[in-house]
């Protein structure tokens, strides 16, 4: 009989072989990403000259918010949206098994999580045990959210979606002008993920003293609904999920293979004419195919500009601090941007060795779309947010650091 | 005219040979069914040939360029359709055709269309490759090797998974292109395809060539009636139990 155990045992064999021998860096940047935090709140607290601040509860909301909401995010991709999914729906494997293999994934997943927070954990307690404990509640929380609330949403999205119950509710509401119900297996999750976001900011009051009632009853309560959600999907995922691998693997091939046909823009030509040696060629085929393949690449470099000029001239309070954050996740991306430039559906090495494309075109048109993504995206807001400080030299100091450290943190995560 | 000329090319992984020491002349014109059993070093060698493996030995010439030497022009004179066929899945058909044109400096976009309505592609043009079918997908990557025509041609078992009507568009437009003076080298386990297609039949086994047979030894041979080819492949390949 096929357990979850097999099922991860088969997954992880794979991966091991397909790192051909290179350790797992998830863990190592995880735990990278948890020192930095730290650095940033010992620098920021004056640490190093012999004060002991408590960290703000700012502070702590947003680490424990960045360790915990890719995680969760990630959870319909662990279950559903994975390479593996359409063979596994295919088999004849038992629903326990899929559920128990995807509880394990959902599990490391929030392990890591609490690695990325538990160094800041460690601090905070140092400086007061009090908070310190009060933050690994909220952190605790999170990460059952991750580990089993997130899991059973799933479940319950893929068998609204399977049973047909999403569509004819869909039907139902907007008559032809129906969605892809299968928006619903990311909607569900996120809209789950953004009501543990909205309850966990509001634990600041909490954080600071501990008065705040609210903080322990949302802790408490993202806890037990984890727990009872996760009970609830246990009984019915072994007669659920068999079905919903199987639905939302064919659905998926049905409908996203519709595809917006994004032609390159006028930029985006005019680019590809100034590269020379036969990398003109390839830097619009990159082009094309980027914005077709990861349109979200584009919306992030929208929010990640937006966001530098809304600081950049709002000023609040630690502006370059929060200048640094968001662009180190912007330059997170540019670093995904170019490792997407170098792998499927965007490069196809056999094709490639086998045209007539020199590999230096090919490394000229990579740099062109990394550039290019930067220049249009960051370059001006970035000058903005320095123009616009009363320290200009200091917040682009600050913006040099968190370009690095967001640059370094993805570059250290296995591919 | 000699349009590829392949001498002592040998293709290692790791320990094992691959390729043992493969020579192969092909001139203008010609039409040649490379066989031989799974694992025989077929796609290992056309895969060399057209400079996507590196070789342990030989040298590889297209059009009389050392692909070693000039990669880049050996490379404009040669069309590959590879198995699977490497498609760039959100092109659509015309735009991936146009872009492997394009690459081999080729700009006539009629003649692209003309390629596609030849092999009865047009009225899946404007569609995205990653929603084509087995045998469509075939056929793009026909298309892909035949654009711009380059003047050598080599098609790993691109003929399978074809419905009778596009293997005989197929045919044509193999027919077509050799009347052209492309050198045309194409694996296949189709025996039939090699009979009617192949003006030369070369046979593979544990990387090395067995046989070859051109003019009148293959006339003769493919003369002696239906399955004359078959007995011969069986007679001459040992059943290594790997097939």
């Amino acid at each position: 009989m096929i357990t979850g155990r097999t099922l991860i045992a088969w997954a992880d064999s794979d991966e091991q072989r397909r790192r051909g021998g290179r350790p797992a860096t998830t863990l190592i940047a995880a735990g990278v990403a948890g020192v930095a935090l730290a650095a940033v709140a010992v620098a920021q607290g004056g640490w190093l000259d012999g004060a002991r601040p408590t960290p703000s509860p700012a502070f702590l909301i947003a680490v424990a918010l960045a360790a915990m909401v890719p995680t969760m995010m990630m959870a319909p991709h662990r279950m559903f949206w994975r390479a593996d999914a359409a063979m596994v729906a295919r088999l004849p494997i038992p629903g326990a098994a899929l559920w128990q293999a995807a509880l394990v994934r959902a599990r490391r997943g929030a392990l890591l999580g609490v690695v990325i927070a538990a160094p800041v954990a460690a601090l905070t307690t140092v400086a007061d045990p009090g908070t310190g404990a009060r933050f690994a509640a909220i952190v605790g929380a999170l990460a059952l959210c991750a580990a089993a609330l997130l899991p059973a949403v799933c479940v319950g999205a893929a068998h609204a979606v399977a049973s047909g119950q999403a569509d004819a509710a869909s039907r139902a509401l907007a008559g032809d002008y129906t969605v892809a119900t299968t928006t619903l297996l990311g909607a569900l999750p996120g809209a789950t993920v953004a009501g543990a976001v909205l309850a966990t900011a509001m634990t600041g009051g909490w954080l600071r003293d501990g008065a705040d009632p609210r903080g322990p009853a949302i802790a408490l309560g993202l806890g037990i609904i984890a727990v009872i959600a996760a009970a609830l999907a246990s009984r019915a995922a072994p007669r659920v999920m068999p079905r919903a691998m199987r639905e939302v693997a064919a659905l998926d091939r049905q409908i996203l293979a519709h595809l917006e046909i994004h032609r390159a823009t006028g930029l985006e030509r005019a680019v590809a004419a100034r590269l020379r040696d036969g990398a003109g060629p390839v830097f619009d085929r990159m082009a094309r195919l980027l914005r077709r393949r990861y349109p979200l690449f584009a919306l992030a470099g929208a929010l990640a500009g937006i966001a530098l000029v809304a600081i950049g001239l709002g000023r609040p309070t630690d502006a370059d601090r929060w200048l640094a954050i968001t662009l180190a996740g912007a330059a997170a991306v540019a670093v995904l941007l170019a490792r997407a430039t170098t792998q499927p559906a965007i490069e196809l090495p056999r094709a490639t060795a086998t045209l007539p494309i020199a590999p230096a075109a090919v490394a000229t048109a990579r740099r062109a779309a990394v550039a290019l993504w930067l220049g249009w995206w960051l370059t001006a807001p970035v000058a903005i947010a320095i123009a616009a400080s009363p320290s200009p030299a200091r917040t682009a100091l600050w913006l040099a650091a968190g370009a690095a450290a967001g640059a370094t943190i993805v570059a250290l995560r296995r591919r | 005219m000699q349009r590829l000329s392949v001498r002592g090319l040998t293709v290692q992984y790791g320990r094992r040979v691959a390729v043992d020491d493969l020579s192969l002349e092909v001139e203008a014109g010609a039409i040649v069914a490379l066989l031989g059993p799974n694992g025989a070093g077929k796609s290992t060698a056309l895969l060399a040939i057209a400079g996507g493996l590196r070789p342990s030995k030989g040298t590889i010439a297209i059009a009389g360029v050392d692909l070693a030497a000039d990669p880049l022009a050996a490379k404009r004179q040669l069309g590959l359709a590879d198995q699977p066929p490497s498609l760039y899945e959100y092109f659509t058909v015309a735009e991936h055709v146009e872009m492997i044109a394009t690459v081999r400096g080729a700009n006539d976009r009629a003649a692209e269309r003309a390629l596609l309505d030849e092999l009865g592609l047009a009225a899946v043009a404007d569609r995205p490759c990653r929603e084509l079918s087995f045998g469509m997908r075939q056929r793009v990557g026909l298309a892909a090797a035949l654009v711009a025509a380059p003047a050598v041609i080599l098609l790993d078992e691109t003929l399978n998974g074809l419905d009778p009507h596009a293997a005989r568009r197929a045919r044509a437009a193999l027919t077509a292109a050799a009347a052209r003076g492309a050198a045309i080298v194409m694996s296949t386990h189709l025996l039939d395809v090699a009979e009617r297609l192949a003006t030369r039949v070369v046979i593979m086994d544990q990387g090395r060539i067995v046989t070859d047979l051109a003019g009148d030894a293959l006339a003769a041979q493919v003369a002696a009636g239906a399955g004359a080819l078959e007995a011969l492949y069986v007679g001459v390949v040992a059943d290594r139990g790997v097939a």
